[in-house]
């Protein structure tokens, strides 16, 4: 069976995380067009297909969040492992979250 | 004086105008991971650990940043448990670190867990266990004093203050003599450094009469012994000469119970293919002693246990085991009777709490080295438990050294760096993307022994089977079971 997917719809990254876990019973292949990904797989049913087609779906998300934080998680575990390097202000800055001090004229 | 003025301010609420303003802000989001509940709703899991279970299509409204779909309390519930933020400021990350920081605690400890194979002699002859059995008579097996004082010597010379020495068999206490000349000798010695130690026996409780357990009164140490279920069970899965193992530890429980004191005493299950069809007559055995808790552990896949056919089950079979067992202990609950499933709280902590457990095989980065040393009885030293068992194979992956070498040795060994890279789940394939990578570990020895690598391969890991699953298990009960929460609470809270 081939599955043929948009690339302007599906990362590569969603498609390969989705083959490595559905790669315990299937081989997958996946090849690469100008526009499309086409994956074949000679066992997959139309049920197995649904599924992937479900899998890759979440995956998508997965990697549309990981996009978007995957800065702020470097930054946060840099800051976790290492305090001292990251420093989130200036030595001797009072930590201001709802700007009393510059309310205050400080 | 001028800085408490600032500090009451601080807790000031804002006027209303600022909260309604807050609503039509844009938010961002926060690194965060969900899965699909079978009720429809989504899990959604942050980098920290908080959780929350979700209507259908929260995660895609998130994406969007279509607020209008979001309910106002969930929006606030999303802030509060750090899935997306309304603030623009780097500052409101810090927060975040610290809870990331507190949940990986263990990455900053070294090991406080040293577990001396004090002798690999043993009277039994378990069908499961790990590591070849040798008769009684082969003193050879035993712990030298030498090797033993230089393992003393080298536990005493790591960094955390506060440590648990735990002796191991074969038969711990077929070694008595010994364990009282270690536990002499540490005392002296941990006294100048000014180390806090806490010391354990493991044993089968054959051995064990009034003087051993004066002993361990006088000298504090735990007593954890090995119960594997009815009697019947326990015999066939534990055989010795005249098939007594079980009237054995019944008499050494009680035995134990007079004179260090129930709260000294624990024990611990093994699951066979014997045990699967037993999950409640296992529980029912655990509270007929008196405990308030029971550890349904699947069988370690390494060593001489791999040979027997009664060690080896598939995953799927003991996640019925477990499911049905933890049936039994919430329906215990329900009826006032407060009992825990050991395993199952370990992972209620750090679902449920701001800090993890120290666990190792539930830790990234791995426990080894973070959190246990193993001597071997003939002065070797492990990563762990399992890596000791894996040597019964002739598998030396994970020995580090002997008791010979300095800490600068032993560190240094190349099998440390190969594990910092192995042993953290954040970046490995199929972790990184789980939901519940947060609360689970690596395993880098497990994934060794049974896969021939340490990273794994998560689609086809026992591992990765088991934890999936029961976290699985945990969250559709908090999802659909009204009361499950409530009684997975007051077991993190020990009420």
């Amino acid at each position: 069976m081939l599955v043929t997917l948009q690339k302007s719809i599906y990362s590569i990254e969603a498609i390969r995380n989705t083959v490595y876990w559905f790669s315990k019973n299937f081989e997958i292949l996946i090849s690469e067009q100008s526009d499309v990904f086409e994956l074949s797989c000679v066992e997959f049913s139309e049920k197995n297909k649904k599924e992937f087609i479900q899998s890759l779906n979440d995956f998508s998300l997965r990697e549309q969040i990981n996009i978007e934080t995957k800065d702020v998680k470097n930054l946060v575990v840099s800051k976790a492992f290492y305090p001292d390097l990251v420093k989130f202000k200036d030595i001797g800055e009072f930590d201001d979250p709802i700007n009393i001090l510059k309310r205050n004229g400080n | 004086m001028e800085i408490n003025t600032i500090r009451k301010e601080f807790r000031k609420f804002q006027k209303l105008q600022f909260y309604d303003d807050l609503e039509s802000n844009s938010f961002s989001l926060l690194p965060f991971n969900f899965k699909r509940l079978n009720s429809g709703r989504q899990l959604i899991i942050s980098m920290v650990g908080d959780y929350l279970i979700v209507p259908k299509g929260t995660v895609e409204n998130l994406l969007k940043k279509n607020i209008d779909n979001i309910d106002e309390d969930l929006y606030y519930d999303l802030l509060s448990n750090h899935i997306v933020s309304d603030s623009k400021d780097v500052k409101s990350l810090e927060l975040l670190a610290n809870r990331y920081r507190a949940k990986k605690t263990n990455a900053f400890n070294f090991a406080q867990l040293h577990i001396f194979v004090i002798t690999l002699r043993c009277e039994h002859t378990c069908q499961y266990c790990q590591v070849s059995r040798v008769s009684q008579n082969k003193e050879k097996f035993d712990f030298s004093h030498l090797n033993l004082y230089k393992g003393i010597n080298l536990m005493l010379a790591s960094p955390e203050k506060n440590i648990t020495m735990e002796f191991q068999g074969g038969e711990a206490l077929l070694a008595f003599d010994l364990i009282k000349d270690a536990i002499s000798y540490t005392k002296d010695k941990a006294r100048l450094v000014n180390k806090k130690i806490n010391y354990v026996i493991c044993t089968n409780l054959a051995p064990i009469n009034d003087e051993i357990l004066e002993y361990c009164k006088l000298e504090k140490i735990l007593v954890s012994c090995s119960l594997d279920g009815h009697e019947e069970l326990h015999n066939e899965n534990r055989k010795r000469p005249g098939r007594n193992s079980y009237s054995l530890v019944e008499k050494g429980l009680n035995l134990s119970f007079d004179i260090v004191g129930r709260e000294n005493v624990s024990a611990l299950m093994t699951t066979t293919t014997l045990s699967l069809e037993h999950p409640i007559k296992i529980i029912d055995e655990y509270r007929k002693f008196g405990f308030n808790s029971v550890f349904l552990r699947p069988i370690s896949p390494y060593g001489f246990a791999t040979k027997n056919k009664n060690s080896n089950y598939q995953t799927i079979e003991f996640i019925k085991f477990y499911s049905k067992g933890l049936d039994y202990i919430l329906e215990l609950n329900r009826k006032g009777e407060y009992f825990k499933e050991t395993y199952t709280a370990i992972l209620l902590k750090k679902i449920l709490t701001a800090f993890s457990e120290n666990y190792v095989d539930l830790m990234s980065p791995s426990g080894l080295i973070n959190s246990v040393i193993v001597y071997d009885y003939d002065g070797k030293i492990f990563l762990s438990d399992e890596a000791r068992m894996l040597a019964q194979m002739k598998d030396f992956t994970f020995q580090i050294g002997t008791v010979n070498d300095s800490w600068k040795k032993l560190l240094n060994n190349p099998i440390i760096e190969k594990i910092g890279d192995a042993g953290v789940n954040d970046y490995m394939a199929g972790c990184s993307t789980c939901a519940y990578n947060i609360y689970c570990g690596a395993d880098p020895v497990l994934h060794h022994a049974t896969q021939g690598d340490m990273y794994g391969f998560r689609p086809d890991s026992s591992f990765c089977q088991r934890n999936m699953s029961v976290l699985d298990i945990i969250f559709e009960k908090i999802d659909t079971e009204p009361d499950a929460l409530d009684i997975f609470k007051s077991w993190v809270n020990n009420e």
